[in-house]
């Protein structure tokens, strides 16, 4: 178990886990050997390798000792993943349902982090996020899951949509409507839900590229205890804007960690061949300088967050800027090598075509990148509330 | 360089480019201690005064105080080449490049090939003034060769990055400059009974180009910090981009009065495109290539 301190000192954090990691390069090799192609059992390999760095202390730093971390802020989560991808190791799944959702849980309903934060980061409970719904996408104001306050319980009845990785969850974090108010936005609760709860019921989605990487819940009179009202009823659309911040920003910083690594490993694999096509060093060109933008600016904004600043629209630039790094990778990648993206058969190859299918959409979720444009428009730039007519 | 200190900087910056004729400019700023302000801490310094300039679309000669060492008096003007110089082969150095500002004779002139650095005397070489796109940046192109003997070498293995640094700034003001005077007019400008900012395709546009322009200054910050070579070209692309999506997206939505005379736009155009001739016409692919040479793709340093 880590038991330095690296409270007020990420350089040290980065350096001790740098070492550590250069100390382990077998259990790399091992836990990526491990898994078959299929989405479930990269999760449960990605399950062993949390638990590892959690025993060993690395993911507790970046979380307050009174929730269960060992101190620290979002500088040390980022630093992990930075060391992480350097050395060349995966960046689960998981780390991305943390980021989103645990920082909610800490600030808004602390007893609830100190319950799940540390079974989650050893990889113990997967978490879910129910914000979507088929008829409530970039408007989440118009969520129509209903929750009715009956006593000591909130009764759920509705369904949710897109939610990653729902049918591995055994948490959710599910946004109703508690109360019919003049403003849509009003009258929204986030709830805690446990999914093993009577009338759940989660059904995973096949995406194109032949993954389970989403999931839709339904829930039939689900009942909630008031416990697990995050913040408190009526005020889940403040819930939800605190938890988009972390979405966009802390995302965009762990997603740029992965595309570093992704973007070396296909790098590499084209040192040494015949220089490749005009077009494919440009748009590779084209991907680093994109990469390294979000790089830059990301790290800004990680610093913001550490000090506690509310970045509302800001955060939008980051997930603007992602979408963009995460496509121009992908298609460099591509561009590289055509004829293996298209009909390689190694793990490697299928791998790539994967994270390529799932790039089409990092301008989507979170906020399709139209909506992020409209807040940087409005919020950011200032400009006039855009015209709903034509 | 904390927050009061910049914008103080800034505010003396503006008001000497604004008051002086700008050939007078570089000076006035070296009386004022600019030497012993960038030594302090070079990043902001530069990136505030290019900054600034491009935002007052200034042709103040500002290169002039970007010197290749200490012991370089004030007075050589950096030659920007116009083609990838080889190094110097055979006691010869070829010079091929553009001197911005003034029409004064040149005395000397700093000539960087490859990762070397000359300061040369300006009578050896020849030095003709140019009009081109952009006559008011008082353009010359200075070509020739110097037998390596008559030139003086100067030990400066960052100067030419540095260069490129300031010109990205520029690049960035200019762009800062497109941005505001676009989003002002489309506030005012009233069609079908409304603001064409409260569009959306207007909104998103303007929406755009402030990404790319934070994304510009991200990555400059963090280029004066790493100083490898891909990082400052990843940088001057991004800045490149800044300047091309914002400028293309204001001659858009100005429409035709954009494209007056005695409208604003037309010489932040020129202006931009002479810097973007002096940087290189295909920027992603120099970093492309740079990419496919390195054999760490470390990612860019940073301060968490």
């Amino acid at each position: 178990m880590n038991s330095a301190t690296f409270d007020h000192d990420v350089d040290a954090y980065r350096a001790a886990l740098g070492r550590w990691l250069a100390d382990r390069r077998t259990t790399l090799a091992e836990l990526l050997d491990a898994h078959g192609p299929d989405l479930e059992s990269e999760v449960a390999a990605h399950r062993d390798l949390l638990r590892t760095l959690c025993d060993a202390g690395w993911t507790r730093w970046g979380w307050p000792v009174s929730v269960g971390g060992l101190g620290g802020d979002e500088r040390h989560r980022a630093a992990l993943y930075d060391e992480l991808a350097t050395a060349g190791w995966p960046l689960p799944e998981a780390f991305v349902l943390l980021e989103t959702m645990a920082p909610v849980l800490r600030t808004i309903a602390p007893e609830l982090a100190q319950e799940h934060l540390v079974p989650y980061l050893q990889g113990e409970e997967m978490w879910g996020q129910g914000f979507s719904e088929p008829e409530a996408g970039s408007d989440l104001a118009a969520v129509r899951t209903r929750g009715v306050v009956d006593g000591d319980v909130v009764v759920l009845d509705g369904q949710k949509v897109w939610t990653t990785l729902g049918h591995l969850a055994d948490h959710a974090m599910v946004l109703c409507r508690t109360s019919q108010e003049e403003r849509p936005h009003r009258g929204l609760t986030m709830l805690w839900v446990d999914l093993r709860s009577p009338g759940c019921d989660v059904r995973p989605i096949e995406a194109g590229n032949g993954r389970n990487e989403f999931a839709e819940m339904f829930f039939d009179g689900v009942r909630v205890p008031l416990s697990g009202v995050i913040g408190e009823v009526g005020r889940g659309w403040q819930v939800a804007m605190y938890l988009l911040q972390f979405e966009r920003a802390m995302y965009a910083w762990l997603r740029q960690a992965a595309l570093h690594r992704i973007l070396r490993a296909g790098v590499r694999r084209a040192q040494g061949q015949p220089e490749p096509l005009p077009e494919a060093v440009s748009a590779l060109g084209r991907a680093y300088v994109s990469l390294n933008a979000l790089r830059s600016r990301s790290q800004s904004t990680v610093q913001r967050l550490a000090a506690g600043e509310d970045l509302g629209p800001e955060a939008s630039i980051d997930k603007i800027l992602l979408s963009r790094a995460e496509k121009d990778c992908h298609d460099a990648l591509r561009l590289l090598d055509t004829a293996r993206f298209a009909f390689g058969g190694g793990p490697e190859d299928s791998a790539l075509r994967n994270t390529w299918a799932y790039s089409r959409v990092t301008s989507i979720f979170g906020g399709a990148v139209e909506v992020q444009r409209s807040l940087v428009a409005e919020r950011v730039l200032g400009l006039p509330v855009e015209a709903r007519h034509g | 360089m904390d927050e009061e200190l910049e914008q103080a900087l800034t505010g003396t910056v503006r008001e000497t480019l604004l008051r002086l004729d700008p050939d007078k400019a570089p000076e006035q700023l070296l009386e004022d201690g600019w030497d012993e302000i960038s030594a302090e801490e070079p990043g902001r310094a530069w990136a505030v005064l290019f900054e600034t300039a491009g935002q007052l679309v200034s042709s103040a000669p500002l290169l002039d105080l970007v010197r290749p060492g200490p012991d370089v008096d004030f007075g050589p003007r950096p030659v920007l080449p116009l083609d990838g110089l080889p190094a110097p082969e055979s006691g010869e150095l070829l010079v091929r490049g553009v001197a911005l500002g003034s029409q004064e004779p040149l005395r000397y002139v700093v000539v960087t090939a490859g990762a070397e650095c000359f300061v040369v005397e300006a009578a050896v070489l020849s030095s003709t003034s140019v009009a081109g796109i952009d006559p008011t940046s008082a353009p010359r192109l200075v070509t020739g060769s110097v037998a390596l003997d008559a030139a003086r070498r100067v030990v400066a293995p960052g100067f030419r990055d540095l260069v490129r640094r300031c010109g990205a700034h520029y690049l960035v003001g200019l762009a800062d400059r497109a941005a505001a005077l676009v989003q002002q007019h489309a506030e005012k400008r009233h069609q079908f009974g409304r603001s064409i900012a409260t569009w959306q395709t207007v909104q998103h546009r303007l929406a755009d180009a402030h990404v790319e322009i934070v994304a510009a200054r991200a990555l400059l910050d963090s280029a004066w910090l790493d100083a490898r070579p891909l990082i400052t070209d990843a940088a001057i692309a991004q800045a490149a981009r800044a300047a091309a999506t914002t400028i293309d997206h204001a001659q858009q939505i100005f429409g035709a009065i954009g494209f007056t005379a005695e409208h604003p736009l037309p010489a932040i155009v020129r202006r931009w495109q002479l810097h973007a001739a002096l940087l290189g016409p295909d920027l992603d692919s120099a970093v492309g290539r740079a990419v496919l040479a390195d054999p760490d793709l470390e990612a860019t340093r940073v301060r968490l």
